[in-house]
């Protein structure tokens, strides 16, 4: 652990009472409110995270993780960078195992018989491949940004990710579900079920970038790329495990095929490769 | 006091932090620095290389993870006392030691970034449809082959634009460090000229060392023969004649 690191840790660490140090940065926009940018969405985020930069009021459970995460990320970056984490990530891990369970379930409500099982397993496995693929790459560029988180924490935070979209992804079942039972057209549900997932990476990708940024005490856009990078990973994953909302056709992977005309080329008509 | 090896992990090589830039200049820190840096690019660029050729077959992707390393450490060997001239002409007052170092810093930032991103390569190019083997041995511009071309010029362009962008990051990092050892204005025009050397080498070692994909009508080779009949540049320019004068 370098200096700076070590005295920006130092500042944070909860004392007996008393309330907990926030980066001066972020104080001085808190204490002062003149900041030019105050009115930036990006900003307002960070003075949430600052207030809510404390261990958690009624301890580390399941249904407070979520509450957490929906209301005082905060708290649970505070967790993970100076608290719980090894606990907090496991149950990060296992939101977001379950929450992607419970939409694939839905998913393959669509079709029915086998792909009730078969999709929310696919799901799961999907989503923790493409996580894991792009782990190396995150925990990289956010170095290459000046971050300086451990592996472990890069994990954890890959993890909040995982588990803030899972829970959107929930929010949402019901309303796929309702699609799912009075269509029969899988390129709709597809388009659906993507643009709902799209919808959990937005946010889920915003508040990665800003645990970051507030961690690290500098903006964080190298995580765009990443998310573009992490968003054409999981398009590939889905092409890879179809059907998702088609009938069963075997346990065996289809014929190899690129994401961009599976999704794109293909239903325009057109040819790549 | 003696930092522990990880310190200088590939992460730590990317934030290049003022400590990292700190212990560059310190002797006893330098060799534990240039032992990770050289794992970094080692390790880093074997994966990408591995994930380069993958897609030609598991044997090219062996050829390539060996080769990918060696292109990296030969372009450093070589131009090193070059830019240790060059740089003591421009009056950086840069020792011979300390160019080695900067400029492997700078190759093991790329080498981390093409590490991370191998995973994703690799990931990609096993999805795409592989070469179809009955193609063997056909001319590149046969009809036949065009499904399998196309796939190999896709692939081709996008390895060669991620080197790239992690060669571009290698060089900001490799600013900073010059920044940090010489006076502002001089590490600009030093790291420009660095640049050209670095890259009118590299074409021709990366030239000598291909092919790191191979074209799906060859079987998988490591070094064809007839790739030293000529150079990189020659090939260049045969090319631009053949585009405007007709083959």
């Amino acid at each position: 652990m370098n200096e700076e690191q070590q005295d920006m840790r130092t500042a944070q660490q909860p004392m007996d009472g008393k309330p907990i140090a926030v980066p001066p940065t972020i104080q001085q926009e808190l204490t002062e409110g003149r900041s030019s940018r105050q009115e930036s969405s990006t900003n307002s985020l960070l003075l949430r995270f600052a207030e809510d930069f404390r261990p958690t009021d009624r301890g580390v459970t399941p249904f407070q993780l979520v509450d957490d995460l929906l209301k005082h990320p905060g708290r649970v970056i505070y967790e993970i960078s100076q608290g719980r984490r090894g606990l907090v990530t496991a149950m990060l891990f296992a939101k977001a195992v379950v929450c992607s369970a419970m939409y694939g379930l839905v998913m393959g409500s669509f079709s029915g018989g086998p792909q009730l099982w078969i999709v929310p397993a696919k799901v799961v496995v999907g989503l923790l491949l493409s996580a894991l693929i792009c782990l190396p790459s995150l925990h990289i560029l956010t170095s290459l940004a000046g971050g300086n988180q451990s592996f472990g924490e890069t994990t954890a935070i890959l993890l909040v990710n995982l588990a803030l979209s899972g829970i959107l992804l929930v929010g949402f079942a019901p309303i796929a579900w309702i699609f799912s039972q009075s269509t029969n057209a899988a390129a709709f549900m597809g388009g659906l079920h993507l643009l709902i997932w799209g919808v959990g990476a937005y946010f889920s990708l915003r508040l990665m970038r800003t645990s970051l940024s507030f961690l690290n005490r500098r903006a964080m856009n190298v995580l765009t790329l990443w998310g573009l990078i992490f968003t054409v990973v999981v398009f590939q994953m889905c092409t890879t495990l179809r059907p998702l909302v088609d009938e069963f056709s075997g346990f065996r992977l289809q014929e190899k095929e690129f994401f961009l005309k599976h999704w794109f080329i293909r239903p325009c008509g057109g040819e790549l490769m | 006091m003696k930092m522990p090896f990880h310190s200088y992990g590939p992460a730590a090589l990317c934030r290049m932090d003022s400590s990292l830039l700190r212990d560059v200049s310190e002797p006893c820190k330098q060799f534990r620095i240039v032992v990770m840096a050289c794992m970094t690019v080692i390790i880093g660029t074997a994966l990408y290389g591995f994930a380069f050729g993958y897609w030609r077959s598991p044997v090219q992707g062996l050829y390539s993870a060996v080769k990918m390393p060696l292109l990296f450490l030969s372009v450093i060997l070589t131009t090193t006392a070059i830019n240790t001239i060059l740089a003591q002409i421009m009056g950086a007052g840069l020792s011979l030691r300390q160019v080695t170092m900067i400029v492997l810093l700078a190759m093991a930032v790329a080498s981390a970034i093409l590490g991370c991103f191998s995973p994703v390569a690799l990931f990609l190019v096993i999805n795409l449809p592989s070469p179809d083997p009955s193609i063997l041995g056909l001319p590149f511009s046969d009809p036949l082959v065009a499904r399998s071309a196309a796939t190999y010029w896709l692939l081709l362009l996008g390895h060669v634009a991620v080197i790239g962008a992690a060669g571009i990051a290698g060089n900001i990092r490799l600013y900073r460090l010059l920044r940090g050892l010489t006076p502002k204005k001089m590490a600009l025009g030093l790291l420009l000229t660095w640049i050209v050397v670095i890259g009118f080498v590299g074409c021709q070692l990366s030239w000598l060392f291909s092919p790191f994909l191979c074209k799906p009508t060859q079987l998988p080779h490591i070094f064809p023969k007839e790739y030293f009949q000529e150079n990189f540049y020659e090939r260049v320019l045969r090319a631009i004649v053949a585009v405007l004068h007709g083959p």
